[in-house]
């Protein structure tokens, strides 16, 4: 890492920071959807199939993170299920390994969740969520993050799992002790007591997923991570049906069985969820449930990249030749006409690669690849993710097959949206990349709806530093004066600007006027003399209490 | 009660570890330019968030001491185990913290030295052009018409150079291929402010916008227009002094000045005009300095207009004057760009008549993107193609140099072409030239043909 950041600081008629790329391998590179601690998330195009994927790249040469990265793609790379997130490339002999992710429209789980969906719907997910982690585990894989902001609703309805970066493969018995990482409200209370992973903990955070998808409230949710910690190792909440009597009792058992405090009195496995699931696709009234997915039996390694959209045990028999060759024809059809979207311009309204390193805010479009590669610490919360809210009306009109993409990372947190009653904000436990203002005072042990409020002081939001995601023009004459248009988002008045020429402020060039026209643009007026030297330079906004943006790169020409 | 002790040191790590990781997080993942740019801000966050950590700790500690008094097992060794631990990792936070801030400020130390030495050093840019032309009943020629290094640097902030040398023609020097080296520019500058420097050295003459902005690359015809060569003698560059200023109102309006003092033209100023007159370096005919300046107006990259002027004596009696002045325009409206000057000199010719020389060019630029261009050049962030026209016209009334008869030498030019721009660095220009004389020719002659180049900056 340190090779990186003297790479990146080298001064002048050099970049001194990283621009978008024209090319990632053979993929061209459209734009940055997002950009973390440790890499950044490219939504790209394969050149010669015109397939629009997400890319994420590792910046730097921290063999931790560079291992991390690997071990994600291995992860990802290993599991090839309609319902988990497919990892269509990866080069990890580049200076900046990285890895091509297919790039999924719809939206997250958690702002699917604001909005009334029926039970079949609902079940669907249900579905798909409970396949990929059967799948996963199957294949000795363990997600340990399952949270709705790893969820991906697609326009069809269907989810998909994603985000690995911290799941764990594990030889032989599933069963993994060690550092205790996830969301706290997900936890399942093993992992607090004794740092145990388990399938039945991911089966328990899927339940805690699934209750909340019902009740439309997480069970534990608490203002402080300590008050959360608290309600999953103390709180039984109530029955599933006590806020949704349409609920099939059977279902709503299996659900309140999986949340068991003890690991070993939950359900085995995923098959009592999903045969509750389709048992209860066929009580409710409303459109029937799709057809659930198969599960493949075989390792992964082996498994087919292709969808089994046949349900469990309606494999067609030997000998129906016909009926192959109607479906090739059909998948090629779809392909076809997959490929011939792709190769016009989607209209994202947000993207989602990562959750765990958000797209910023007015950074639309979003596509949803895969983690953001973090340093991995013995403990970790990961926050909530912080997404842009969505226009109600906007998304409320949108057609199905224009539904948000999602796809990357979050690299600097967006002040999250006030929550709603029904929610409590998740206790977030990473900062931003610069958080100048002093952290709340100690908070108190236990802060739960169910007990008696402790007097705490406010938990004050940590201060994001503005993202910039282009100026214009990038380069321009030397001896003019110039005007740039800055775009990014969480821009305020209060900003400054300066130039850099490597690390220090430039001379013969300066910021002569900044004018603040919205948080998403900032025009500043640049004064260049003729002597200047020419080449790269850097443009940076300063805030309030030593707050600075990441640079842009500006060139000086004859 | 005795479940939530069991529980207490789970949720003090918890709180504890936290923070403290995210402050161990942001000192592993240092944002290169962020930590750059506030090195010092950052340690003291980091500071700041060990004091609170400390600050916690304590309050914890006596948390505990409470319910260690209330609890019936406040002697449990688990407990006093998991707060030792506890304090353990504290202290190996700060160790670690205070390692990183020593590392940050050893890096931005070491990177502090970088950079001042780098901005001693000069920055490199290159430029030139290859020509192709083919002009009616002439055999063609391919010319690689200019490679030129441009050297600017600013050693320090008040202080700085601009050098440009052209090797022309790809130039061997003293021997039989020809093409020549000129120093077109090399001075150093001092500034005292925004509105006042001084430059001595070897200076283009601010006159004209073709002259100020000569490089070719940049100019969307494959030659340079022709008053540029009969009536003022770009490149017109000479020895002397210049003073320059420059004063930005409002958001993007600038004004600019400079004037200079050089040895100016010489006599050999004919009825095909001034570009013989260009005197060698280093040498003065006459004890005369002349006077040359330019006053512009620019908003932003869109517009310029500027007003030059020249006055001094030309002959080596020093008696003679030749004066002149020159008016120019750049104009952006939207994809469309106007540009034109126009020039006129004076020549005293002492008991002749004066000579007059005059002309002007206008051209038409209009700039066209995205599209099939793009499927052109897919490597390239915006290629543009640019379809141009330019009109020129130059004349030059009075003496003969030789016969002393009044001579009316007029040409005039039309070009139609297009600039072909993948990227900022690279152009190619194809043109079709149709040039008439009256009298005898000024520069191009009765021609007619195509011409082509390719330019590059990098």
């Amino acid at each position: 890492m340190r090779e990186a950041v003297w790479e990146r600081m080298r001064p002048n008629r050099r970049p001194s920071m990283p621009m978008t790329p024209e090319k990632i391998g053979k993929y061209t590179v459209i734009e940055l959807l997002g950009r973390g601690g440790m890499g950044e998330v490219y939504l790209g195009e394969d050149p010669y199939i015109g397939r629009r994927v997400a890319i994420k790249i590792i910046k730097g040469a921290d063999p931790d993170a560079r291992d991390r990265f690997l071990h994600e793609a291995r992860v990802i790379g290993a599991l090839a299920h309609p319902a988990i997130v497919s990892l269509l490339d990866f080069d990890f002999s580049a200076d900046e390994p990285f890895l091509v992710m297919e790039l999924l429209k719809g939206e997250g789980l958690d702002a699917w969740l604001k909005k009334p969906h029926s039970l079949p719907e609902q079940l669907v997910v249900l579905t798909d969520i409970c396949q990929a982690l059967a799948y996963a585990h199957e294949n000795g894989v363990l997600h340990r993050d399952v949270k709705p902001s790893n969820v991906q609703i697609l326009a069809s309805g269907h989810a998909k799992l994603m985000d690995f970066g911290i799941a764990r493969a594990t030889t032989g018995k599933l069963t993994a002790t060690g550092s205790v990482m996830g969301t706290p409200e997900y936890m399942a209370p093993e992992i607090l007591k004794d740092a145990v992973y388990s399938p039945r903990s991911d089966l328990y955070a899927c339940a805690v997923l699934l209750y909340e998808m019902f009740t439309g409230r997480n069970p534990f949710a608490a203002n402080t991570v300590a008050a959360a910690l608290t309600n999953v190792l103390t709180l039984n909440p109530p029955d599933v049906r006590v806020a949704r009597p349409d609920i099939p009792k059977r279902l709503a058992e299996t659900l309140m069985a999986c949340l068991h405090k003890e690991p070993a009195l939950r359900p085995d496995g995923f098959g009592a969820l999903l045969t509750a699931a389709r048992e209860a696709a066929g009580g409710p009234p409303g459109p029937a449930i799709p057809e659930t997915r198969a599960i493949p039996q075989q390792p992964a390694s082996k498994a087919p990249r292709t969808e089994a959209r046949a349900s469990a045990g309606s494999t067609p028999p030997p000998g129906k030749a016909p009926w192959l060759w109607i479906g090739a024809v059909g998948v090629v059809a779809v392909m076809g006409i997959v490929w011939f979207l792709n190769r016009t311009p989607v209209p994202i309204d947000s993207v989602v690669a990562s959750p765990s390193a958000a797209t910023p805010a007015t950074v639309a479009p979003t596509v949803t690849a895969s983690p953001t590669p973090e340093a991995e610490p013995e403990v970790v919360a990961t926050p909530q993710p912080t997404r842009t809210p969505q226009t109600k009306g906007r998304a409320a009109a949108e057609p199905a097959d224009r539904a948000p993409v999602v796809a990357a990372p979050t690299p600097v947190a967006t002040p999250p949206p006030s929550p709603p009653s029904s929610s409590p904000p998740s206790s977030s436990m990473t900062l931003p990349a610069i958080s100048p203002t002093p952290l709340p005072q100690a908070s108190p042990l236990v802060d739960s709806p169910a007990s008696t409020p402790t007097p705490q002081a406010p938990r004050p939001p940590a201060v994001a530093p503005p993202t910039l995601t282009s100026v214009s023009p990038r380069s321009f004459r030397h001896g003019s004066s110039t005007v740039l248009e800055v775009r990014g988002s969480g821009l305020t008045r209060d900003l400054t600007a300066s130039i850099l020429e490597g690390r220090r402020p430039a001379a013969g060039i300066k910021v002569v006027r900044l004018e603040f026209v919205g948080p998403d643009l900032m025009r500043v007026t640049i004064l260049s003399e003729p002597e200047l030297p020419l080449g790269f330079y850097t443009l940076v906004f300063h805030g309030p209490g030593g707050l600075v943006t990441q640079g842009l790169q500006i060139e000086v020409l004859l | 009660m005795t479940r939530m002790c069991r529980l207490l040191p789970l949720f003090a790590s918890v709180l504890l570890a936290a923070p403290a990781l995210r402050a161990e997080q942001k000192a592993k993942d240092p944002k290169p330019l962020e930590v750059a740019a506030t090195r010092d801000e950052r340690v003291t966050v980091l500071q700041q968030e060990i004091d609170r950590l400390r600050g916690e700790m304590a309050a914890l500690r006596e948390e505990v001491k409470r319910l260690r008094a209330d609890s019936a097992k406040a002697g449990d060794s688990g407990i006093a185990a998991r707060i030792e631990a506890i304090e353990a990792r504290q202290a190996k936070l700060e160790a670690e913290l205070a390692r990183i801030a020593e590392e940050l400020k050893q890096t931005g130390d070491a990177l502090d030295q970088i950079s001042e030495g780098d901005r001693k050093r000069p920055a490199i840019t290159v430029y030139g052009t290859l020509q192709a032309t083919k002009y009616d009943d002439r055999d063609s020629i391919f010319d690689a018409e200019a490679f030129e290094i441009v050297l600017s640097g600013r050693p320090h902030p008040r202080l700085s150079f601009f050098a440009e040398i052209e090797f022309e023609r790809a130039a061997s020097v003293g021997g039989p291929r020809g093409g020549e080296i000129v120093l077109e520019q090399a001075y150093v500058s001092y500034t005292f402010a925004q509105l006042f420097s001084v430059r001595t050295g070897v200076l283009l003459v601010p006159f004209g916008n073709v002259n100020v902005d000569h490089f070719a690359p940049r100019r969307d015809v494959v030659r340079k227009p022709l008053v540029s060569y009969a009536i003022a003698p770009s490149d017109w560059t000479d020895n002397g002094v210049q003073v320059a200023g420059r004063r930005l109102f409002g958001a993007s309006w600038l004004l600019e000045y400079e004037a200079s003092v050089i040895a100016g033209l010489d006599s050999h100023i004919t009825s095909a005009g001034t570009r013989a007159a260009r005197q060698p370096f280093g040498v003065d005919n006459n004890g005369n300095k002349a006077l040359a300046g330019r006053f512009a107006i620019k908003r932003s990259t869109s517009f310029e207009t500027g007003i030059s002027g020249y006055t001094g004596k030309y002959d080596d009696q020093n008696r003679r004057r030749l004066d002149g002045w020159a008016a120019d325009l750049r104009a952006d409206i939207r994809s469309l760009r106007l540009t034109g000057e126009f020039d006129h000199f004076s020549v005293d010719r002492g008991g002749m008549e004066m000579s007059h020389l005059r002309g002007y060019y206008v051209r038409a630029s209009y700039d066209l993107h995205g599209g099939f261009l793009r499927a052109l050049a897919k490597d390239f962030d915006d290629p543009q193609l640019t379809l141009v026209a330019q009109y020129d016209w130059a004349r030059i009334d009075g003496p003969n140099e030789v016969s002393g008869g009044f001579e009316r030498n007029q040409e005039t030019g039309f070009t139609l072409g297009v600039a072909y721009r993948p990227s900022r660095q690279w152009v190619l220009k194809v043109n079709h030239e149709t040039n008439k004389a009256t009298n005898r020719p000024l520069q191009r002659g009765e021609i007619k043909g195509w011409l082509g180049s390719v330019g590059f900056v990098f």
